[in-house]
């Protein structure tokens, strides 16, 4: 244990502590596990500088060190050998790119969306496949969950200072691994720039998941239903933003046997995913925000390049993803290093 | 520590400590600077009708500084700052408002803003009410507890349904002093 640790006593009984972390402003509303010295140490067991300091959180300043990473991730349900996607995890999302003080004070029910690639996803069994967003995984659930309770707990996000209007279920966070041995391309982290046998994680914030229903076999259907799912969100008044793409294997094969790769999919769906001016009220745009347009025309976002691509799921034509990015954040990525705990 | 009493357990705290303030890299003094009407810029974020509120708070300034002194710039985000901006929004500044914190993301990036160029400028955060707690509490985590926040009262997200002229007067109210501004205006 660290001298920049503090330990506390707590109720033992899984119920009793729950409601003392809740007084405490520890929780998420959801049941915790108390992270006691033996629980923590054992999350720890392998990494041999606890008080690494992985950054400094918003709006408090707090000081997020792997020690108390490793106890938040504890809390929520974690196994030991999730601490490396919990290290990358971390430093992601508190690249500036991510704007996590924003993130954490925003009115918006934005939260981080997660993408793992790479041979960790294997092995410690990250959901890529069907169920991948719900109870596919132990570790998609516990890992997102711990790193937005971390954030919450350490930049002080509680609800004296987040300003989410009604909040919703992506402020704990969402975590896939891309269904890479289904999908038709080169996975999302060889796209951007990392070897195939490297494990990464890809941040980005989203303000809704939207359900895609194309039960369709043509690339044009597949193509229709995905733009009309992209013209809702805040990303429309900034014309900025990640927006994601979430395509099952088989809708990917459909566009891929129609010619498609993931950077002319992204320029396709830019073009499909242009709102008519006419479209919003006669006030036109909302005063706090510029868009960008083209003709009569509001833009998605900035460009195409902005449009993420990735597969995950199950191997079926129908209900592939839309997630709508954060207007006021980008995305990044960081290599996982299982070595990190050596 | 000992071992916790029976149905009891030692556990982690799990919010870490609080970053220490770096004085080498904000050498502020705690202390208000001195603002001038030398020259005065609004720094507009277009949120919550600052647009609006910026035009009004130049019209009611020019009363007592020529206009050419004071200048609205329009930075519309909310996203971290950019550095190679701050020179530049700092020069031409005897005093440095910015503004409108009417949302969390956006009144965050204010205090952010705020602490790179309270090294330069005076400065104070315009924000409403409902965020005014939000500002304090990230300027004191950022070690800039005393700068000024000018609060805007709001009973919806929209201040200017009270009235730009009324809104741009309370704020020019609150920097009265720091301005040095009597009564009458002079």
């Amino acid at each position: 244990m660290t001298e920049a640790s503090r330990v506390l006593e707590a109720p033992e009984a899984p119920d009793l502590f729950s409601a003392w972390a809740k007084e405490r402003g520890w929780s998420d509303g959801l049941p915790l596990i108390p992270p006691t010295r033996e629980r923590v140490a054992a999350m720890l067991a392998d990494y041999k500088v606890p008080e690494h300091v992985l950054g400094v959180v918003g709006p408090r300043g707090g000081v997020l060190s792997v020690e108390v990473l490793a106890a938040n991730a504890v809390m929520a349900g974690c196994d030991p050998d999730h601490l490396p996607l919990l290290i990358a995890g971390a430093k992601t999302l508190l690249d500036p790119r991510l704007n996590h003080v924003g993130l954490q004070c925003t009115t918006n029910p934005a939260g981080p969306l997660l993408v793992v690639n790479g041979p960790i996803r294997n092995e410690v069994a990250i959901g890529c496949g069907p169920n991948a967003l719900s109870s596919a995984s132990h570790g998609n659930a516990s890992i997102a969950r711990a790193l937005c309770l971390a954030l919450k707990n350490v930049g002080g996000g509680g609800s004296d200072v987040s300003h989410a209007v009604l909040g919703g279920p992506l402020k704990r966070g969402l975590l896939l691994g891309e269904n890479e041995e289904q999908s038709p391309w080169d996975p999302l982290h060889v796209r951007l720039g990392y070897e195939i046998t490297q494990s990464v994680l890809t941040a980005v914030n989203v303000e809704s998941v939207i359900n895609v229903p194309a039960p369709y076999t043509s690339a044009d259907g597949v193509l229709a239903m995905l733009a009309l799912a992209m013209q809702t969100g805040l990303n429309l008044h900034y014309s900025t933003g990640v927006l994601v793409v979430c395509l099952t294997p088989a809708h990917a094969r459909i566009l891929a046997t129609d010619g498609y790769r993931p950077d002319s999919l992204a320029e396709e769906v830019f073009q499909r995913a242009r709102v008519p001016i006419s479209a919003f009220p006669e006030e036109g745009n909302i005063q706090a925000a510029q868009w960008l347009t083209d003709g009569d025309f509001v833009l998605p976002t900035s460009d195409p390049t902005q449009i993420l691509i990735m597969v995950a799921g199950k191997d079926f034509a129908a209900h592939s993803t839309y997630f709508d990015g954060w207007a006021t954040s980008g995305m990044a990525s960081t290599r996982v290093l299982a070595q990190e705990t050596n | 520590m000992c071992d916790a009493l029976p149905g009891r357990v030692l556990v982690h705290d799990v919010c870490g400590i609080v970053a220490t303030h770096d004085p080498k890299i904000h050498p502020w003094d705690g202390h208000e600077r001195e603002w001038s009407l030398r020259g005065v810029l609004l720094v507009d974020n277009l949120i919550g009708g600052m647009r609006d509120i910026a035009r009004e708070l130049k019209d009611q300034l020019s009363a007592i500084v020529p206009e050419r002194r004071i200048h609205i710039r329009r930075l519309p985000h909310s996203q971290p700052f950019a550095g190679p901006e701050i020179e530049e929004l700092s020069l031409s500044a005897g005093s440095l408002l910015i503004g409108l914190g009417n949302c969390g993301a956006c009144t965050t990036w204010l205090c952010d803003l705020a602490d790179l160029i309270a090294d330069y400028a005076p400065v104070a955060v315009l924000a409403t009410e409902q965020f005014r707690d939000l500002a304090v509490s990230r300027l004191s985590a950022l070690g800039q507890a005393s700068l000024p926040i000018v609060t805007i009262p709001s009973q919806s997200l929209e201040p200017t349904s009270l009235g730009v002229g009324r809104v741009a007067a309370q704020i020019i109210e609150q920097r009265r002093e720091a301005w040095g501004i009597g009564e009458g205006g002079g």
